[in-house]
């Protein structure tokens, strides 16, 4: 006898003209004979095991809730059996059944009649509850008083106090603090691996994957989908791009969409495509380093992601984009031209262009999907595809987890007395040059707010946020630091943008950089400077924002001044 | 499922306990952070009876009406049926917001509806019993102990909470389809509180407008107002037409009441 079963349930909801026609259903019996059905569910049948942990997905409006409230028993159903065997409790909101003005300890007790205990079972799990929640002293006082996590923390510790064999889930740990949901969800597998029946009613497919051994995908009140929950997953996903698709054909952008182009799907993959097809993805592929297209790919290696785009119209700066999925369609990363304020200039009707995303493959191991578009920078989207690539990264023995930062791991001697900070940085930046370009290699040299390097005035340079540091190497016999640098900040034209310079543990005093062109800032080390790494640290008195000079300009990122080279000098 | 197929009657026996819970959570959360707290439901039908009593008994000399042939002060002929009709009033006001005011235990919790529109008339008998109490003690000590009181009293305060019920659970069900029912409950209650023979004697009325003894025949409460007094002030039994009438007026009210109750009651998670 499986713990639930769900034979044809159907629930209807009718749209009544107006509460006079309810009342007149209910007085007489029967609807009135215009009245529109809104079907939440249908024909749905089900068997949930004992013990089994079901996740159920779907849209909003496709009848999850609707479900999970007809198994509690809460909502009649239209039509069909439900039959649960064994202790339910659900948790539909947490709290509903609190009262504000009661302390917590009197809305446990409340709340105890409401799931119909003796007080004398009210006393015994009263203080289970009480250090699950771990409230002290906040329990006598009223709970129009509590934080949302407080409330949250309290409504679930009394919700699993029920010791269920069948717990009903929905979406209602979404609230409170990260630990505390955690520890819910902890508590909810502890549950589950006491054999509870678990249903679960989420958006998040991360905790159906992580929680559910079973999960269900509801689409319009039917039944679309049951087995296990990655293929179940993947379902559901697919269905949401596919609606995006649908919704642009339905939405506002509904006349751009079919100004030239139909909307178009291509199967196989199970790819999603669509956009006003006004300018086109032709082709794309994913080569290794040597420009060879490959499917698998080296966790740390660079990678290139290429496109094809042909226009069938003159487009000013597009904006070219790719973005990585894992499995569970979790976006793991994603960049485009607009986001790094490119501009990608003109083209006009007939030009094909090739667009190449480099990027070393800082990905953990598994199988990731590649999307790719071409839309304007106000969202109008002329082509996008959709998981239209799927691609293998062979993670790296080295590391665990979703992404393969470049670590370093050092080990030393923890006698904090012998070393000092300088000892340190020898050992850390032993490497350190003398003169430190601004380029890609200078990134394992500093520390703090550095932007990523790129090119003007054909050197490489890189902004500098708020503060930073450079490790360089002094040799011997080095007088002076030298930093070049320049600004763009409006404001410096005519008052300096003051950058306060410490080297070592040394206060170097303030510089100001004014605007227009490179200037170099030289400070002189103090007598009797031994050979050894320094920091450089630059703290700039104030910083700006691109976008707050020129409302047009889409860089948000806080600036101060941007620097090419940092060399010690002898 | 279990509480959506039970009867009326059986979900309010099998969850007796959960009412009483509620009918304290509803007299202490009135009263919540007083000081006093739960007194305050002793307090101030204390202060009203002793303010009535002085106001009509003692300021206002000579304002003593004849009620079957016995002479009452002013105050004496108006409480019984004024806190009587409180109780009344307090209890289908309450009652009809009872199903829209809890949205969060109908949408959210497996709970007995049915329970809800029980709990103010439940409340407010305690209120109502404390006065009762009150004035009857001071009666007794006026015009001397009857066993009459004793008896009667009981037998009247089962009619009138027979006579809340029904309506209770009709108008609680009834505003949730429609929202106006308790305004509208509230206005029409105060025709009623004038129609009724509380504040006067019935003959204050019929005497200059016979044909309003015809309305006092038919409406429920004139009769249980002038039971009440008969029972308190007269020392009398009540009269038996009246206790049948009363009666019946429940029956076919808790029936109305029950019947649209059960009815819409799979409505209301929708609608609250």
């Amino acid at each position: 006898m499986p713990a639930i079963q769900v034979r044809n349930l159907g629930k209807r909801y009718r749209a009544y003209s107006g509460p006079m026609d309810r009342l007149r259903e209910i007085v007489t019996g029967t609807p009135p004979p215009h009245v529109r059905e809104f079907v939440a569910l249908e024909g749905l049948n089900l068997d949930v095991p004992r013990g089994c942990a079901l996740g159920v997905i779907g849209p909003n409006g496709a009848g999850k809730s609707t479900l999970l409230k007809i198994l509690a028993g809460i909502v009649d159903p239209s039509e069909g059996d439900v039959r649960l065997t064994g202790k339910v409790a659900s948790i539909i909101e947490l709290g509903a059944g609190f009262h504000p003005d009661f302390t917590g300890r009197e809305n446990v007790f409340l709340n105890a009649a409401i799931l119909g205990y003796s007080d004398k079972h009210a006393r015994s799990i009263y203080d289970e509850i009480a250090s699950f929640c771990e409230l002290g002293r906040y329990m006598d006082m009223p709970v129009k008083t509590y934080s949302s996590g407080m409330f949250v923390r309290l409504a679930f510790a009394l919700a699993i106090s029920v010791k269920p064999d069948i717990l009903l889930v929905d979406e209602a740990l979404a609230v409170g603090d990260a630990v505390f949901a955690h520890r819910c969800l902890a508590r909810i597998r502890e549950m589950r691996e006491r054999g509870v029946t678990i249903v679960l009613v989420t958006h998040d497919t991360n905790t159906v994957a992580q929680l559910c051994d079973r999960a269900i995908f509801l689409d319009r009140g039917r039944l679309a989908g049951d087995g296990p929950p990655k293929d179940v997953i993947h379902l559901y996903l697919l269905n949401v791009a596919e609606r995006l698709t649908t919704l642009g054909e339905n939405g506002p952008q509904a006349s751009k969409f079919h100004e030239i182009g139909a909307l178009e799907t291509t199967s196989g993959t199970g790819e999603k495509r669509f956009g006003s097809f006004e300018a086109r993805i032709t082709r794309v592929s994913i080569e290794d380093a040597s420009g060879t297209p490959a499917i698998k790919l080296v966790s740390g290696r660079p990678a290139i992601f290429r496109m094809v785009v042909h226009f069938d119209r003159q487009v000013d700066n597009p904006v070219f984009g790719v973005m990585f999925k894992n499995r569970y369609g979790m976006e793991i990363f994603g960049t485009n031209t607009l986001l790094r304020s490119m501009n990608t200039g003109a083209f006009k009707h007939g030009d094909t262009i090739q667009v190449s995303f480099m990027l070393p493959l800082q990905l953990g191991g598994g199988v990731y999907s590649a999307s790719f578009a071409v839309h304007t920078a106000d969202g109008h989207f002329f082509d996008y595809r959709v998981d239209t690539k799927l691609f293998e990264v062979l993670g790296s023995p080295e590391t665990i987890g979703i992404v393969n930062l470049p670590a370093q791991i050092k080990v030393s001697t923890a006698s904090t007395d012998l070393v000092s900070e300088d000892d340190l940085f020898d050992k850390i930046f032993s490497d350190a040059p003398q003169r430190l370009d601004m380029g890609d290699n200078a990134e394992p040299f500093l520390t703090g707010e550095w932007y990523a390097a790129q090119r003007s005035d054909a050197v490489w340079c890189r902004w500098l946020g708020r503060q930073g540091r450079a490790f360089i190497s002094t040799p011997d016999g080095c007088l002076a630091i030298r930093i070049r640098a320049c600004t763009y900040e409006p404001l410096a034209v005519t008052e300096p943008l003051e950058i306060e310079i410490h080297i070592g543990e040394e206060k170097m005093g303030a510089r100001g950089i004014t605007a227009g062109g490179w200037q170099d800032i030289e400070l002189e080390l103090p007598q009797g400077h031994h050979p050894r790494i320094v920091p450089v640290s630059l703290r700039a008195r104030r910083t700006w924002a691109p976008r707050d000079a020129d409302p047009l300009n889409s860089d948000t990122r806080q600036l101060s001044i941007l620097v090419s080279t940092i060399e010690a000098i002898t | 499922m279990q509480t959506l197929n039970q009867t009326l009657e059986s979900q309010l026996i099998s969850n007796r306990r959960l009412l009483w819970v509620l009918v304290a959570r509803d007299l202490r959360a009135r009263y919540a952070g007083s000081g006093l707290g739960i007194f305050w439901s002793v307090v101030h039908p204390l202060i009203m009876l002793v303010l009535y009593i002085i106001v009509f008994s003692t300021l206002m000399r000579g304002s003593a009406l004849r009620v079957h042939g016995v002479v009452a002060g002013y105050a004496v002929f108006l409480i019984p049926a004024l806190i009587a009709w409180n109780w009344f009033y307090e209890s289908l006001i309450g009652a009809a917001g009872s199903i829209t005011g809890n949205a969060n235990l109908i949408k959210k919790v497996v709970f007995p509806s049915a329970i809800l529109p029980s709990i103010n008339i439940v409340a407010g008998a305690i209120p109502f019993a404390v006065t009762m109490a009150l004035f009857l003690v001071f009666a007794w000590f006026m015009a001397g102990f009857s066993i009459v009181s004793v008896i009667y009293l009981p037998l009247l305060i089962l009619l009138e909470t027979a006579l809340i019920i029904g309506p209770a659970y009709l108008f609680a069900s009834l505003n949730v389809m429609l929202r106006d029912t308790s305004q509208f409950l509230i206005a029409a209650l105060q025709f009623l509180f004038w129609g009724t023979p509380i504040v006067y004697t019935p003959e204050a009325l019929t005497v200059p407008f016979p044909w309003l003894a015809c309305w006092f025949d038919i409406n429920p409460f004139a009769h249980l107002a002038g039971a009440y007094r008969d029972v308190i002030i007269v020392h009398r039994t009540p009269m038996l037409g009246s206790i049948l009438y009363i009666a019946i007026v429940a029956i076919i009210s808790y029936h109305a009441g029950r019947t649209l109750f059960l009815r819409s009651r799979s409505h209301f998670p929708d609608e609250v």
